[in-house]
This record gives structure tokens, sequence and C-alpha cells, in this order.
């Protein structure tokens, strides 16, 4: 039987959301990268503004897609198709923004709907160059966050993570499937 | 030569290719085993492995392990993949491995199968390649960075699991030892983190061991893991603590650096050594309030489940054990270390603050994973760990 699924990777522009989809997908990504002509020249000299779109593959007739949302606003038409049928979010945070209290806001409420059915995982990039906020700040800022949010995992996991790091990516991902069932990983 | 080894000896195994988090699960695993003594030798161990594993999905792959053959042809070689190759040379293991198949390839192994000097082949091995039927999840990861780049080969298909869960393990209430986590020095470094405030903990010979700072998380190690280690265990080390000075630390002193939190989480886990402590009770509720930052932590065995399940929702250690089939000790370490980041909530007299707290009557419901669900999802762990 063919099954296909999707991963879902947000957050703001430069995060590393397409480096970290490289990590794992099983084909040369497909990255509709532009050179950027707004506000995001600050940040990186290209962009993604379609998605990105990896495989992971598991046999032949079942695959993992691994898609990445353009980071920009205005692209957020895009989101509520992208989430269809997907196992879960991993909502990638730059630490060094100006303010990723309200990037947490601005996405968490961005994918309300997906998340009360699937959990999400948040990775905080970019702490080696902006320490704070800390990991502990996020959590605690959280309960105000999703004051008025139904979410399947209400306390989830918030790593800190370099989307270069292929362990880090691969961490985020696996707490992502302990949270749909802390129960699939009882074998040796 | 490689002696056949006795019962009642150590059986020394060496393991190729792995990370410290697939380590602490043979670990775990050879902890379990009770009729054979088997021992993983650390990284500086001089002892003589009686088989080496070797884990051939990284870069170098079989190389690896024909590389040792070829120096040592003596050595039994066990090898694990993910996918294994049906001509190869030497016994393999499908990853993840399984209690179920790992002792009989090592007995057969230690008896004889797959004699040194006489790989085992296509035909006539006494000890063949070990495919479980069931392949779930593998809790490591390899160290090795495989390629992402380019056209990387389609990986092989993981076979599909049946779902044959580790056997519950066996929890006696009488047979639980306790731990005072506000003694000794995970007491110190607990004081230190609760109030704040700079301070060096010192032998008694006024030597330093530990210059911490709790305001930017950093601690300054003066001595190594295993002195750490041994004074973890002590619940009577003497040992003060002071107020810092710029003269403490020599400038031809060798040090390391770690964040407090992962001293803490570390030395959370070594104190406890397989002990529950006195705080918590064997049938009362613990609860998350954050995840542990694992990705910076020590990866301790089974940390992301027992994570995703106490962040869920509150359980007691009994039930943990039940509901996970995890074995005790791993979970009073996971627990010991994540009470040192205070990230635990449990009922005490004490410190009502820290009560359990009632699941928020909005929360979604959790839904039964159903069967084939479950398999799918296991198949993709055991994929993104094997990457």
């Amino acid at each position: 039987m063919k099954e296909d699924n999707k991963i879902i990777f947000t957050g703001p522009v430069g995060v590393g959301k397409t480096t970290a989809i490289s990590a794992l997908s099983d084909i040369p990504i497909i990255s509709t990268d532009a050179q950027a002509s707004d506000m995001t020249l600050n940040r990186k000299g290209h962009t993604t503004v379609a998605m990105d779109y990896g495989i992971l593959k598991l046999d032949e007739g079942t695959k993992i897609h691994l898609y990445g949302t353009p980071g920009q606003e205005r692209f957020d038409f895009m989101w509520d198709i992208l989430t269809t049928g997907g196992l879960g979010l991993i909502l990638m945070l730059d630490n060094t923004r100006p303010n990723p209290k309200k990037d947490l806001h601005f996405f968490l409420h961005a994918f309300k709907d997906f998340i009360v059915n699937v959990p999400i995982v948040i990775g905080v990039s970019k702490t080696d160059i902006q320490a704070q906020p800390r990991i502990a700040d996020y959590a605690s800022m959280l309960p105000e966050v999703i004051a008025d949010l139904r979410m399947l995992n209400p306390i989830p996991p918030i790593f800190e993570v370099d989307g270069r790091n292929k362990d880090d990516v691969k961490n985020m991902v696996m707490a992502l499937l302990y949270s749909i069932d802390p129960g699939i990983g009882d074998q040796l | 030569m490689t002696k056949n080894p006795s019962n009642s000896d150590s059986i020394f195994i060496r393991s190729i290719g792995m990370d410290a988090r697939k380590e602490a699960v043979f670990r775990m695993a050879f902890k379990m085993f009770t009729r054979r003594h088997y021992q993983l030798l650390d990284a500086g161990d001089t002892q003589t492995p009686a088989v080496t594993i070797i884990d051939v999905d990284g870069t170098e792959g079989i190389a690896i392990a024909q590389r040792l053959h070829d120096e040592r042809p003596e050595q039994r070689i066990l090898l694990t993949s993910v996918s294994p190759q049906a001509d190869s040379m030497f016994p393999v293991l499908q990853k993840p491995v399984r209690m179920e198949t790992l002792f009989p390839a090592l007995e057969s192994l230690l008896n004889g199968g797959s004699a040194p000097g006489k790989p085992a082949g296509r035909s006539g091995a006494t000890v063949m390649p070990i495919r479980p039927e069931v392949t779930i999840s593998a809790l490591s990861t390899t160290i090795v960075p495989s390629p992402t780049t380019a056209n990387p080969p389609a990986p092989k298909p993981v076979t599909a699991p049946t779902a044959m869960p580790r056997p519950v393990p066996v929890l006696r209430p009488e047979e639980i030892r306790h731990f005072n986590p506000q003694a000794g020095l995970l007491g110190l470094l607990q004081m230190i983190r609760r109030d704040q405030s700079p301070g060096v903990i010192v032998d008694d010979q006024q030597r330093i061991i530990l210059q911490l700072d709790p305001m930017a998380d950093q601690a300054i190690l003066l001595t190594d893991d295993e002195h750490l280690k041994s004074l973890a265990r002590e619940e009577h080390p003497r040992l003060q603590m002071r107020a810092p000075s710029n003269t403490d630390i020599p400038a031809h002193a060798s040090t390391r650096h770690l964040t407090l939190q992962s001293l803490l989480w570390q030395m959370g886990a070594w104190t406890a050594d397989g002990r529950l402590s006195q705080q918590l009770q064997i049938n009362a509720p613990v609860q998350l309030k954050q995840w542990p930052n694992l990705t910076r932590l020590t990866m301790l065995p089974d940390a992301l489940r027992l994570a995703a399940f106490l962040a869920r929702s509150p359980a007691s250690p009994a039930l943990t054990v039940k509901m996970l089939h995890v074995e005790p000790h791993a979970l009073f370490n996971f627990l010991a270390a994540a009470d040192s980041l205070g990230l635990l909530r449990y009922n005490t007299a004490e410190n009502p603050d820290n009560r359990i707290q009632p699941v928020m009557p909005n929360a979604p419901t959790v839904a039964e994973i159903p069967t084939a669900k479950r398999s799918f999802l296991g198949r993709l762990l055991a994929r993104i760990s094997g990457l």
C-alpha cells in the first residue's frame, strides 16, 4: 500500500529550515530560492519564496514528504495547504531576531488549527550568537502565548538546535514522533 | 588468541562506529542479561575484547570490519546495520538490535560459530546474518555523518514490523534503593542553582573541584569525569562550598567548560546510579514542567521517550515502567537528572508550589494510535535514528 505523510518545517526567514530538511532528505531538496528583494535581504541573500521539498523514503511505497514553508508572512496562504496530512510541525526560531517571543506567538497562532491534532517541536537556533532568551525563558513564556490555543502537546519539546547539525535535526524529528506516541520506541 | 570465557567471567565487548547513546543502550542490555556478564569497554580500556561489535552504517561502512579482520584475524566480529548485506563475510544483526537476537548471536560467536579466521560466508557459516522480522525503533544514532549531497543512494527498505515490545521489566518495590538528592555534591550544586550566586566547590585539601556561575550558566571543571562520578556516589564527601575569588584557577590549570545545566543533569544521573530519589515515591505521580534541552545534554537511555511520556500527563514511576517498558534504573536516572534542573513536578508537603497540575480542561484528547500507524511510526523512527 502506498503511504505518504508530511513533516512540516516552519519558522522565520534564515532560521535554517532548508538546511534542516537537507539533513534528512534522500533526494537533493527542491528549493525555490530566489534573490531576496525586500527586508529579507538584511538577513540572507537568498530566500525561499515558495517552499522547500525533500523526501525521506521508508521503502518503495512509503515516503515522508518534508516541506519547508516560506518564511515571509505574505505566503501564509500556503500554509493550510501544506499542512494537510501532516504528521507534525517543527517550528524553528531564530534567537538573533529582534523579538523571538513575537515570532513564537505568530507561528503558533498561524498553525493553530494544525497543532490541535498533531504535535509540535520547537527548535531555537543561533543561541551561540545570542544566548537570550534561554530555553527556560521560552518555556515560561509559553503558557501566556498559548493561553487561547488548544495544542495536542501543550508542553512541547523546546531544544537548542543548529540546522547544520544532523543530530540536532534527527532529535527534533524523533521528539516529534515520540510526542505522537511515546510507546513506539520500546524495542532495543 | 581470544579465549572462550566461562559463564562467570566478564566478557569484554568492544564497540566501533557507535555514539554514546547507542553504547548506553548496549550497556543497558548487557546489564539486563544475567546469564553472562558482558561488559562494554570504554575508549581507554586496554582489555582484549572477546567480540567487537561494529556499526557499519557510517561512511566507512564494512571497510572498518575488513581492516580489523586483516589486522587481528582471531578477533570475533559482529556487525549491525539497517540494511544487512546478504553476502556479508561477518555475521550481522539487523538494526534496531533486539535482545532476542543480540545474545544468541554473541553466544554463537563465543561458542565457535563463525570461528575466528573463518568468517561467515554465503554458505557453510555457523552464524548467519540475523535479520529479525521485527524492526521498529532504535533510540540511538550514529556519529558518522552520511552524505546528503547530490543523488545519494536510495535507502534499503525498512522491513515491516510487527508489534513485539520489550518485556515489562520487573519492578520489585522492596528492591528499590533510594538516595538523598539534597546531600553530597549534588546537594551543593542544587544549592548554587537555587541561590543563583557564584561559588566554588573545594575538597578537604582546599583543592578546587568546580567553579560555578549560575547566572551565566557556566561551570569550570578542574577534575576528570571519573573523579566527579566517584564524588557523586558518596553521600558525605568532604567538600565545601565558598565564594569564588580571582585567584581560584591558576593560569596553567587544566580546565573544562560546561554549562551548569549540563553538569547538573549529568551529576543527577551519576548520583542516582539506578536509585530513586527520596523525594519521589514509586506510586505517586510525577510530571515534567518542560522538556529537558536534550540536544545540549548527555543523552540518557530512553530520555526522549520518557520526556514525551512525562510531559504529556502525570504518571507514577511504577506506571511509567509498565507503560514504556523502560528499565527502572534508566527511569530513576532520568528523573534524578530532570529534578536536578528543577524540571519535575511532584507533590510534597515542603514545596506546595511544585504540586502536580491538573490537565487543562480544554486540552485536546490524545487519541489511541491505531496499530497500523504505530507500525508506520516505528519504521519511521528506525529510519531517522539510522540516518
